[in-house]
């Protein structure tokens, strides 16, 4: 959810980022280096906002809302003392690094010191992983988390998003595409082995891409890539060609989404369906024990000299061992961090970090990427958001700082569309599409013809009551969101408690009328066809439940696909994504991404963040000596 | 004796076969379907957006067998589960047998250790208040047998976490691969269990302390230990047995929010997580350890019966 974040953009940050005051503090540290102080004219205030320019050492931000319930009005008043104004300059559009509060945020594809890079050999380096490590043999990867999450320093890529999030080299050194845009060309590195010993060539890549596109293997996640292709080839020992079946302009940004890593052949053939306990690949880290649903821990690969250009350390790791935790418990995830016995981990919430905001020792990350906000997505089928009115009313009325202030703690840069800043294809214009404005909302109902009745909710004229649901699986969204939207429009709004099984199941079966979700997709193209094409609609893995069929939406997304120039396809998804915008088919609420409290004391080096959840491990080092 | 347990034995075989069906089908009559979950387990997070095509669901679907009938899946399952195969895990692709012989180690480590803390505190305890009958002794012992029995294991995992690892740094709180990593777990899983067996031992004692043998002990001038340990405690165990035997059943398939709390290996773990992924070769294999656990409890506690009470005779 990479964000662009223009003096116009900072600016609505910090008058409409309503909940926290995020564009004084982004501006306070967009820069880096040089800064250019300046007064900065306020676009865009909600209600009263000051800016002064003095000389403190610290930004200072101060912040009051008072609710006024009769009314159903929140007035806010911020007021803010700011050191240092920083210009962005237009055309980089991109704040790579900034506060947000006490957040340290990186954009995708921006580098991050967590320490003055002052690397040292040997130590251990722990953290907690975002979620389960599923599998660790790429033939059979259910999902990216297994990589996102603990096995990433196993395995290299192809190709990567590299700097500024272009697709940038990796264990290939360069790449063509042919005229017809069926043909892609790699060229690998030939310096590179597996863990065994083995040489990585294009024979080695071949044999991997070969199962991934057998139907009797069982592919996984990596189906994605095998079905796409029609033919895979080595015409050199270092040179890769694979055909497509069809254009798929993102077929390289596929390459380099994280799950397209490799597998020794000779290990395949050695361990065959046991690999996944056995993975055996070409990354900087080895495998050493798998406890499952317990830790992964993965040692230095001494021969690894196969890093990415992009990368301040291409040689062997620094730290000896890496050790990646599945931490179920919350609770008990902090625990062991507080204890110091984890480097950093994996965190989703900012409530549970306060007690390290401020600490010297500590530093608490954010990677925002692009593609989608947190959301919630609608059924467009059911009754009674089957009513485009009912649709709308419920976006005017959801009061998007208070529902998501148990997470972000007001930090988070409220969402207004349905893609982030930073999305090929997102248009900023489109933020304002449905403003926060109960009163409109209430009007809408009562135009459609929604009179309140018992308790204050609302009924249709067959007496039937406007109900929307959502399974609590549960989401700390979920009741403050109740509560808003019962009191503001008198919409009931059921949560029922379900484990995640039965909430997917009656997704697919269409008993909801929204469901919580973000998504992560540098091509706003590819986002919009995954959840919003017809085709995809019931499709586990999708998550589509929109149920909306528009052709026009379903023939642009075709479209999108194979047209090569971005402009074009930009233009084309920001269509879509008006469509969509004019069908009310999502709530947005607020761009968020994963937290990592690092511990200095234990870990050191520079982030690198990208599509991955998890930082790659190139430099970061044990700072325990 | 033997043919007793013979026959107990062969009575198990039904009871699994039985255990066996009834979770096959259950598992695939409740809502979830498994590869649904696989591919949409990254739950409501935000996740890298990739299209996943209908073929490649399918695939998974028919790869697990799921699109057959259910009667068609059990034959194919009961053919390999007779020849000891009992499937790969959907989740991870390993063999449910080796992940079996992974687990059924750490939680029997972790079982042990708790029982061991049960058996000393709440015999200890049980035997004490009941000596010291209605003394401040006896009241304390029931007071923190009732906070056993109350406080909810995870409450006081992580307040012993807070304790002994955030602040005083004696124990860790990740510890699976160190020994006092064992401490903090085996106190957690053992305090709810001494409470129970602390209670049990207590009435039991009390009740056989006024028996005539314990007077007549007494009247024989035996030092009070010797009529405690020889005479009042041996009778009262057989109540205090059966407890203990269903509570180590217990443990051994139940330790699960200790394990989640302690970030442990263990087959109560791995149950919750395959069910709620409706993992089912997992789930299946791992009831049927279960039951298999309870059928052998039950057995050994019976035949212990016969040592603590030569009045018992096991009759098939």
């Amino acid at each position: 959810m990479t964000k662009s974040l223009s003096r116009r953009d900072v600016m609505r940050l910090g008058a409409l980022g309503l909940a926290g005051g995020v564009g004084a503090a982004a501006l306070a540290a967009c820069g880096e280096g040089e800064v250019e102080v300046r007064t900065v004219e306020v676009e865009k205030i909600v209600t009263v906002t000051e800016i002064k320019e003095v000389e403190v050492e610290k930004v200072v931000e101060k912040e009051v809302v008072r609710e006024v319930p009769v009314e159903r009005i929140v007035t806010q008043e911020v007021e803010k003392v700011v050191e240092k104004v920083v210009e962005v300059p237009q055309e980089t559009q991109v704040a790579g690094v900034f506060e947000i509060g006490p957040v340290k945020a990186v954009r995708f594809g921006n580098f991050r010191d967590l320490t003055p890079f002052n690397p040292q050999y040997g130590g251990k380096i722990t953290h907690a992983a975002p979620g389960a490590i599923n599998n660790l043999d790429p033939l059979h990867f259910p999902d990216a988390w297994s990589l996102m999450g603990g096995g990433q320093p196993l395995f290299d890529a192809l190709i990567a998003h590299g700097p500024g999030g272009q697709l940038a080299p990796w264990l290939a050194t360069d790449w063509s595409v042919s005229d017809d845009l069926l043909t892609y060309t790699f060229q690998l590195r030939n310096d590179v082995q597996f863990h065994d010993g083995t040489p990585f060539n294009a024979e080695a890549a071949k044999f991997n891409f070969e199962l991934w596109m057998d139907p009797d293997m069982n592919p996984g996640w990596n189906a994605n890539i095998g079905n796409q292709l029609a033919s895979v080839s080595a015409p050199g020992d270092f040179t890769l060609e694979m055909t497509l079946n069809e254009v798929n302009v993102f077929f390289l940004d596929l390459l380099a989404g994280g799950s397209a890593v490799f597998a020794s052949p000779k290990a395949v053939a050695e361990y065959g369906e046991d690999l996944t306990r056995n993975p055996v690949s070409t990354g900087p880290y080895k495998f050493k024990e798998w406890k499952e649903n317990i830790s992964l821990t993965m040692v230095r690969n001494d021969d690894y000299n196969w890093g990415p250009p992009w990368a301040l350390n291409q040689g062997p790791a620094f730290a000896d061992e890496w050790t990646s935790f599945e931490l179920t418990d919350v609770s008990a995830k902090v625990a062991a961090y507080e204890a110091e016995e984890l480097s950093w981990m994996h965190h989703y919430s900012l409530t549970e970090l306060q007690p390290f905001f401020g600490s010297p020792a500590h530093q608490v990350f954010i990677g925002l990427g692009p593609g989608q906000p947190w959301y919630l997505q609608t059924n467009t089928i059911n009754f009674p958001t089957d009513d485009l009115a009912v649709r709308k009313a419920l976006i005017h009325a959801t009061d998007r700082g208070t529902v998501t202030r148990s997470v972000t703690l007001g930090f988070g840069a409220l969402a207004g569309s349905l893609l982030t800043p930073g999305t090929v294809g997102y248009n900023p214009d489109l933020d304002g599409y449905y403003d926060f404005n109960i009163e409109k909302a209430n009007q809408i109902l009562d135009e459609a013809g929604y009179a309140r009745g018992d308790g204050g909710f609302r009924y249709d004229s067959s007496g039937q009551l406007l109900e929307v649901s959502f399974p609590d699986t549960p989401n700390p969204f979920s009741q403050p969101y109740k509560l808003n939207i019962e009191n503001a429009i008198g919409i009931s709004v059921a949560t029922p408690n379900m484990e995640w099984g039965t909430a997917v199941e009656q997704y697919l079966q269409k008993m909801h009328t929204h469901k919580w979700q973000g998504g992560v997709g540098l091509e706003g193209g590819l986002v919009l066809d995954t959840v919003y094409h017809s085709r995809n609609f019931g499709v586990p893995g999708n998550r589509a439940y929109t149920w909306l069929v528009d052709e026009e939406i379903d023939s642009l997304l075709d479209a999108v696909r194979t047209e090569p120039d971005q402009a074009k396809r930009a233009q084309m998804t920001n269509r879509v994504h008006t469509i969509l915008m004019e069908q009310a088919v999502g709530i947005p609420l607020v761009e968020w991404g994963s937290l990592f409290p690092a511990n200095t004391a234990k870990v050191g080096g520079r982030v690198f963040h990208t599509i991955l959840t998890s930082p790659y491990p190139f430099d970061l080092y044990s700072t325990e000596g | 004796m033997g043919k007793y347990i013979a026959i107990r034995v062969l009575a198990a075989v039904p009871v699994l076969v039985g255990v066996l069906v009834i979770v096959f089908v259950l598992l695939r009559l409740i809502p979830g379907d498994p590869v649904s979950l696989l591919l949409e387990s990254r739950g409501e997070s935000s996740i890298f957006t990739s299209r996943i095509p209908l073929e490649a669901v399918e695939q998974l679907r028919d790869s697990y067998h799921l699109n057959d009938p259910i009667p068609v899946q059990f034959a194919l399952y009961a053919r390999d589960v007779v020849v000891g195969d009992f499937g790969r895990s959907f989740q991870t692709n390993q063999q449910v047998g080796d992940l079996i012989k992974e687990l059924f180690p750490e939680t029997l480590k972790l079982t042990m250790a708790g029982m061991g803390v049960a058996l000393l505190v709440g015999l200890i305890s049980g035997i004490v208040s009941a000596i010291r009958h209605h003394s401040w002794v006896d009241y304390s012992g029931q007071v923190v047998a009732v906070f056993g029995v109350s406080v909810p294991d995870f409450f006081f995992g992580l307040v012993l976490i807070y304790i002994f690892a955030v602040n005083l740094r004696w124990l860790p709180a990740l510890g699976q691969d160190r020994p006092e990593g064992m401490i903090m777990p085996a106190i957690t899983l053992g305090v709810s269990a001494a409470a129970i067996i602390a209670r049990m031992t207590r009435s039991s004692m009390l009740d056989v302390m006024s028996r005539d043998f314990v007077r007549t002990a007494r009247a024989k001038g035996l030092r009070e230990s010797a009529v405690v340990i020889r005479h009042a405690l041996k009778n009262s165990l057989i109540p205090v047995i059966t407890i203990v035997g269903l509570q180590f059943g217990s443990l051994l398939t139940g330790a699960i929010v200790v394990e989640v709390v302690f970030t442990r290996q263990g087959l109560g773990f791995e149950l919750v997580e395959a069910v709620q992924r409706r993992n089912y070769p997992v789930v299946q294999a791992l009831v049927m350890l279960a039951s298999l656990v309870y059928v052998a409890v039950n057995i050994i506690v019976d035949v212990l019966y016969t040592y603590i009470d030569p009045r018992v005779r096991l009759q098939t």
